[in-house]
């Protein structure tokens, strides 16, 4: 509920968005699905390097 | 008490001349938005944030209204963000002994997981042909939203952006994180729930926490500890490529 005011903000930046949005999008689904794998995977090995 | 109903118009001009009708749209979009989201059974897609923001945005735009007006009303939700804030050190404090059990290897995986996530949306931001203020808005994306706006203002990118951002990056965590982990077959609910929180926070945890206890209290301590590591590190490397 708190970012609700702020988040509307964006649509200051809307012409300035329309030309981005594609990339943008891009960046942040490659981006998570990355960061989230290599965490994990990177988590994983070391517990159970530990366990040995 | 009898209602003239010409003081009812009366009551209409007063509230939307007053900063109260701002609050009421916000607060009437959210509650609208989370009725959707606990009928869908929580569909990570339809998060009540990023709705209410699409429904308050839809409506300032169709009736024309400059953002400064609705935030002179709606500024005072915004400011219960400081003390939100604060209150996301809880998890850290109610899980510090398993943060202590396993500090080495959390504390390893905190630092490059967090290194790697900015660093990635850096290094994509460039190759999408992305200018600075735009890559400084993404780069803090993976921390929690007071978090990631606080950084993007430092660093020169923009706050209301980086909330957008933000938001997506979780909603995207939570819907397709159990699809990746699946794939990479990680197994290890702790491992599990550690990748979703550092790479998706709040929304990523919500996720995390209601499909398995482990993974949730683990998404809770990434969260967590990526906040506060995100936000030291962001600045550096923002500094050193820019």
């Amino acid at each position: 509920l708190l970012f609700i005011p702020i988040g509307v903000g964006v649509i200051m930046h809307l012409q300035y968005l329309e030309n981005n949005t594609l990339s943008v999008m891009a960046v942040i689904l490659i981006g998570t699905v990355l960061s989230l794998g290599l965490t994990a995977v990177l988590f994983e090995r070391l517990t159970k390097h530990n366990d040995d | 008490m009898m209602t003239d109903p010409s003081r009812l118009y009366e009551i209409w001009v007063y509230l939307q001349a007053e900063p109260l009708f701002w609050l009421t749209l916000t607060i009437g979009a959210y509650l609208c938005a989370d009725f959707l989201y606990q009928k869908t059974n929580l569909f990570p897609l339809l998060n009540p944030v990023a709705m209410s923001i699409l429904i308050v945005s839809g409506c300032l735009l169709i009736f024309d209204i400059e953002y400064e007006r609705y935030f002179s009303g709606a500024k005072f939700i915004h400011f219960l963000l400081g003390p939100a804030t604060v209150a996301l050190a809880v998890p850290i404090y109610q899980n510090w002994r398993i943060i202590r059990s396993e500090s080495m290897v959390i504390l390893t995986v905190i630092i490059l997981g967090s290194v790697f996530t900015v660093l990635i949306s850096y290094g994509l931001g460039l190759l999408f042909g992305l200018d600075s203020v735009t890559i400084a808005s993404l780069m803090p994306r993976s921390v929690t939203a007071p978090i990631a706006m606080g950084i993007s203002e430092l660093i020169g990118g923009i706050p209301s952006l980086t909330a957008i951002i933000t938001i997506i990056t979780g909603i995207i965590g939570a819907s397709l994180g159990t699809f990746t982990l699946d794939i990479l077959r990680v197994k290890n609910m702790a491992a599990r729930g550690f990748g979703i929180g550092l790479a998706s926070h709040g929304i990523g945890t919500a996720r995390a926490m209601s499909r398995n206890q482990t993974a949730g209290v683990f998404a809770a301590v990434a969260m967590g500890l990526s906040g506060i590591v995100t936000s030291l590190i962001v600045p550096l490397v923002f500094h050193l490529l820019f």
